[in-house]
């Protein structure tokens, strides 16, 4: 609240004297007749009252931000590790059903047991189908003992933010209209990055995202899959595509943040 | 005696002029063309540029509708 009105205060600063400039400007120019006085005063109430329509009366700064979302994913990671998945990755997924799409699911498995997530996932998505929903989190494979964990994806808030703002959803959209998307939302609208280019071949995606601010953010995270501009876009392709989807490397390089996702059917 | 010494279409000139300089600061202040420190919504901006544009215009029928008249 004090900051705010600290933000207000200073915009004040700025267009109070503007105002009553302009406000004197146009009653000389009633006095004397003059235009270049009236043409002075009009410019100067126009140009105050624009500045203090336009100017954002606060703004959550970006170190918050960087805060916040670290604290999270130091979180999600110590509850990884607490349940001992020191080398494990993440793969985002659907499940494909009308109440599945409605949320998104993020499962963390032993690296090594990458071929056995997929039978497992689609077991929990008929689960889902049959109604019975995701009730456990955290699961062991009987044969192998392989333990997995699956957790309602953290990122599902950005997904619902960009179907909002486009007014759609996104699992009927492809991936090269999702390119345009999420360029519209995270770059033009949210600003949130300077750019996002997307190439999709048969089972992998490559997205870079560029921006001095966005890199900052993805490289004080460690593990991409807890960054959220990466998740929320890994989200994001698993709605788009109907695949689960695994950030399977991701290089941050100067302003530009180089991932490959890779598409897994369900 | 006391008047503003400005036609209407002066007025609407000054709006013609305001509403190019208020497009191109919009445009300026676009994510593409590199990072602003400056809070400013961008929407709002355009959104008055192309009032003031259309304010213009209004201004010019009446003015040429007053010379064919």
């Amino acid at each position: 609240m004090s900051m705010s009105i600290n933000i207000r205060r200073k915009k004040l600063i700025i267009v109070l004297p503007m105002l009553v400039v302009g406000a004197l400007s146009l009653l000389f120019s009633y006095v004397y007749s003059s235009m270049i006085l009236t043409i002075i005063g009009l410019g100067l109430v126009f140009w105050a009252s624009v500045l203090y329509y336009t100017v954002s009366s606060y703004h959550i700064p970006r170190e918050f931000i960087d805060a916040y979302s670290k604290s999270y994913a130091d979180t999600i990671e110590h509850l990884r590790t607490r349940l001992g998945y020191t080398s494990s990755k993440a793969i985002f997924f659907y499940p494909k059903s009308l109440k599945g799409i409605m949320h998104g699911y993020v499962a963390f498995y032993d690296s090594n047991g990458s071929d056995n997530v997929r039978s497992l996932l689609s077991l929990y998505i008929n689960d889902v189908e049959d109604g019975n929903g995701m009730s456990s989190i955290a699961l062991e494979k009987e044969d192998t003992k392989q333990k997995y964990i699956i957790l309602k994806a953290y990122s599902q808030g950005i997904i619902d933010l960009i179907e909002g703002k486009i007014e759609k959803n996104l699992a009927l959209v492809d991936v090269g209209e999702l390119q345009h998307i999420l360029y519209k939302v995270m770059v033009e609208d949210l600003m949130l990055m300077d750019d996002i280019i997307i190439e999709s071949s048969d089972s992998t995606i490559k997205v870079k995202i560029i921006g001095k601010d966005s890199t900052a953010l993805c490289s004080s995270i460690g593990d991409q899959s807890l960054c959220p501009l990466c998740s929320s876009i890994a989200l994001a392709v698993s709605k788009s595509t109907g695949k689960g989807v695994v950030i399977e490397e991701s290089i941050i390089k100067g302003k530009s943040v180089n991932n490959t996702l890779r598409l897994i059917d369900l | 005696m006391y008047s503003f010494n400005v036609s209407l279409w002066d007025i609407g000139l000054w709006l013609g002029v305001s509403a190019v300089i208020l497009l191109i600061t919009s445009e300026l202040l676009a994510p593409y063309y590199g990072r602003s420190k400056i809070a400013m919504d961008v929407k709002r901006l355009r959104t008055i540029a192309i009032a003031a544009g259309i304010t213009f215009l209004i201004i010019a029928i009446v003015r040429i509708s007053a010379i064919i008249g």
